[in-house]
């Protein structure tokens, strides 16, 4: 059986590294004595795969995970076993049964969404410096990739840019050819609005599905 | 609490955040009541070092089960933290309740290595506590310290209020019941210096003569002559933390730990701990296999760790393994034995480390003739060496890691180039094995330590090398080895081992010199990356303190030495006699076998 997780990652986990997260949920699977299957070899390890790493320092009311179970178990039973072994912070929302022959979350992931909440800055000069992104055609940024410094359009990974009551809400492209990190979208923005401190929250994950925008966890869960 | 908005904005521009979030599975969490008392465990490095600290996770356990107590922990901020919170206006805060530790009615320190001093001083000060006890008031916390270092707590006399001598479990409740009855400083330091094992620095004053050396120690009020160590008597049902927090962070032992055994009875001349920590005391197998699976059930951890000075000694050391294995290979968990003896390497348990997947096995020979480990009461021949290593070999084992240690007492130029024959024997018995039971290539690493000498050790009064002779040393090594295929060859840094001999045998002027290597921006000495000699040495210089008074000169056994007045339980005349033993090249065998009366048993500290 295949399952998959929503959680979220809030206040001062969002601290926590991809790398220790991914420690921390086999170390809350062992504790909750869930039928988790054990890899084999030398060093078995639980079969778990996130569908995507966060950002350090961006917390997430959205992220989701998916394990391979060596029998069956009811979600409800499944996401109160797993709540209560889950360390402060990081809290599991809801446990759907994943479809066997839907790809790994991971690999149907297209897109995230943002909440960026602002303080410091007049929000009318964000909104300007949102049309002025948006208008462009190619926005070069750069990023260390394996050593090297590689150039990439970002303009082409924004999905859109939108505000909602003060709050910015931001759709990139995040997909297993390539993610943008919301602090590309965030140091354009301060290149014409000045700088500001702001406090991202991951919201949403995304699949597409008929040309369509679509939850991640109910794309991969559809028979 | 600190203001953490400020803490948001700087910690995502600093190394590794979640040092300094806590909120790991497993944290204490209490409600804080107008007369909860607050006690703040500070650990004089950073996270990852201090969150692999046994005693720290026991005592946590221990103060936390108490009524109307609440303890929280506070590790270093790593300096790139430092300068954030300084810049930011941040005090040092503790990880529970992000409370600044002035707000705390008590804070201790875990002084393990000498080498952790400078941040004793950078918390202290970080946490808005004035540097000198002298100038603390009564609305501010008593700052405390236990752990091995305190065995000589001199040099520390002018930061730190009072010390525990011994066994935390049992005084630290007993200080912290005192500090709820005393609310002024002096009234608390006044009673606290009739608990047993406690010592107050300032009811003691030190006199020295012409030639610096201690004139006279004199205890005031009713300061005791002498504050011997406090130990667990029951140790097998003494307190043990089966939940203990579980980090995010990969920390150094990221791992559960149980606690095999106490003490060690083998009497190694140089080792502080075998003289500081005995009596040996033994957990059963039961209860061990009982807390090793308790505690896999509550932390979901994948390996265990034996914990011991030296765990080849515990009595059923094959049923431990052996139960230990079959309990855990169930869950997937393995087990990790760090800590063996040669001698005590027998072929059974060689094969039930290998059944656990142990592909690697250290041991400590020490030093590299049988003459030198006379001298030093290693009880081990060479044959035991090439056995243990012929039988591991045997087992499937590949790496080996080999401990060894220059600038010993009477050590000659043959001492130091039998290490490295010592070594070539070693790695021949791997190819002597033969090529289709030998799993992979050899994997040889010698670690060569520079000697220090510890107060409470028979070599307490023995005279350290210089750097330059240890360096030569070295040198001849790294020859050596050049003649040894394949070997690894570490060394100590030089540096580093003589400032850490001056400290741990050094006085009360000591002080004046580590204050201002830590205004000078002195921290983690013991991090090669951060270690700055040239700082030391200008400290030195400018309080007009020689560094060879201190580590270089072999003191006369008539000596006043500065931590006479704190004992381990062991008599002077017996660490005396063991000098004068280690001189004639003779051998004292395990106290479990011979009782050597070195004074536990007189204290009422062994049966």
């Amino acid at each position: 059986m295949r399952i998959g997780i929503e959680f979220s990652k809030t206040g001062m986990a969002k601290y926590i590294s991809h790398l220790d997260l991914q420690r921390a949920f086999s170390r809350a699977i062992r504790r909750s004595n869930l039928p988790v299957k054990l890899s084999q070899g030398f060093n078995p390890h639980y079969v778990v795969s996130f569908a995507s790493a966060l950002a350090l320092g961006v917390a997430s009311e959205c992220e989701c995970v998916e394990m391979a179970l060596s029998e069956d178990v009811d979600t409800k039973v499944f996401l109160f076993a797993l709540s209560n072994a889950l360390p402060p912070g990081i809290e599991a929302k809801s446990a759907v049964r994943l479809n066997d022959k839907a790809p790994k979350l991971m690999a149907a992931m297209r897109e995230a969404e943002y909440t960026v909440a602002f303080s410091d800055v007049d929000i009318d000069m964000i909104n300007a410096a949102v049309c002025d992104i948006m208008g462009q055609a190619q926005i070069t940024a750069t990023k260390k990739s394996k050593g090297r410094i590689k150039e990439f359009d970002m303009r082409a990974m924004i999905v859109s840019l939108e505000s909602r009551n003060d709050a910015l809400v931001m759709r990139l492209v995040a997909a297993p050819a390539g993610s943008l990190k919301p602090d590309f979208v965030l140091d354009e923005i301060k290149k014409r609005a000045g700088e500001f401190s702001a406090s991202v929250t991951r919201t949403k994950l995304l699949a597409h599905s008929g040309g369509k925008a679509v939850d991640l966890l109910a794309a991969c869960s559809k028979i | 609490m600190i203001d953490i908005k400020k803490l948001e904005e700087i910690l995502p521009s600093v190394l590794k955040p979640a040092r300094y979030t806590g909120g790991e599975f497993g944290e204490v969490n209490k409600d804080i009541e107008q007369n909860t008392l607050r006690y703040a465990m500070c650990f004089p490095d950073v996270y990852e070092v201090g969150m692999s600290h046994m005693g720290s996770a026991i005592l946590y356990h221990v103060v936390n089960t108490m009524d109307g107590v609440f303890a929280e922990r506070c590790y270093c901020p790593w300096p790139d933290m430092e300068q954030a919170m300084s810049e930011n206006d941040i005090p040092l805060y503790s990880l529970e309740t992000k409370t600044p530790l002035s707000e705390f009615d008590m804070i201790g320190f875990n002084l393990s290595y000498e080498m952790c001093y400078t941040n004793v001083l950078a918390m202290i000060e970080m946490a808005r506590i004035p540097l000198h006890t002298a100038e603390r008031t009564d609305s501010m916390p008593i700052v405390i310290a236990g752990g091995g270092c305190t065995y000589n707590p001199e040099p520390l006399v002018d930061f730190i209020d009072a010390f525990v001598i011994g066994e935390g479990e049992e005084v630290l409740p007993e200080l912290i019941a005192l500090r709820k009855k005393h609310k002024t400083r002096q009234a608390f330091l006044d009673a606290a210096v009739r608990i047993e094992g406690v010592y107050v620095p300032s009811m003691y004053d030190v006199t020295y003569k012409d030639d610096n050396t201690i004139d006279e120690i004199v205890p005031k009020g009713d300061a005791p002559k002498t504050v011997t160590k406090r130990i667990v008597a029951d140790f097998e049902n003494s307190a043990f933390p089966e939940s203990p927090i579980v980090p995010y962070l990969g920390v150094v032992h990221d791992r559960v730990t149980i606690e095999l055994m106490r003490g060690c009875s083998r009497g190694c001349r140089f080792c502080q701990a075998g003289f500081v920590y005995r009596p040996v005391r033994e957990r059963s197998v039961e209860k061990l296999v009982s807390q090793a699976k308790n505690s896999i059930e509550n932390t979901g951890h994948e390996e265990v760790s034996l914990c011991s000075l030296s765990t080849g000694d515990y009595t059923d050391v094959a049923q431990l393994v052996g139960g230990l294995s079959s309990e855990l290979t169930k869950s997937g968990v393995s087990l990790a034995v760090p800590s063996l003896r040669v001698d005590s390497f027998s072929g059974e348990y060689a094969e039930q480390l290998s059944a656990v997947r142990n592909k690697n096995l250290t041991f400590a020979p020490e030093a590299g003739t049988q003459r030198m480990r006379d001298i030093i009461n290693k009880n081990i021949t060479d044959e035991d060496i090439y056995e243990a290593a012929r039988q591991a070999f045997a087992s499937g084992v590949n790496g080996v890691k080999l401990y060894f240690m220059i600038g010993l007492p009477e050590e000659t130029d043959e001492d130091i180039l039998g290490i490295v024959s010592t070594v070539a024997q070693i790695r021949k018995l791997f190819y002597e094995v033969p090529k289709e039971k030998r799993k992979g290539g050899l994997r040889l690493t010698v670690s060569v330590a520079c000697f220090v000498p510890k107060p409470h050790t028979p070599f307490q009064w023995a005279a350290q090398d210089s750097v330059e002779t240890f360096e030569v040393k070295q040198q001849a090594l790294r020859d050596g080895f050049r003649t040894v295929k394949g070997v690894r060859f570490n060394w100590h840094d030089a540096k580093t081992s003589i400032l850490e001999a001056v400290f741990a045998r050094g006085d009360r002027q000591l002080g004046a010199v580590l204050e201002t290597a830590y205004k000078k921006g002195c921290r983690f000495d013991s991090w090669k990356e951060l270690f700055s000699f040239s700082k030391w040495s200008e400290a030195f210089e400018e309080n007009g303190v020689d560094t060879a008074f201190y580590a270089q000169r072999e003191r006369e056994l008539s000596e006043t030495l500065p931590w006479e007045t704190i004992s381990s339980g062991v008599t002077k005349q017996l660490l005396a006699d063991e000098y004068e033993q280690a001189k004639d090249m003779a051998t004292t065998p395990d106290c479990r076998e011979i009782c050597t009366s070195c004074g536990l048993r007189k204290a009422g500290l062994c049966v």
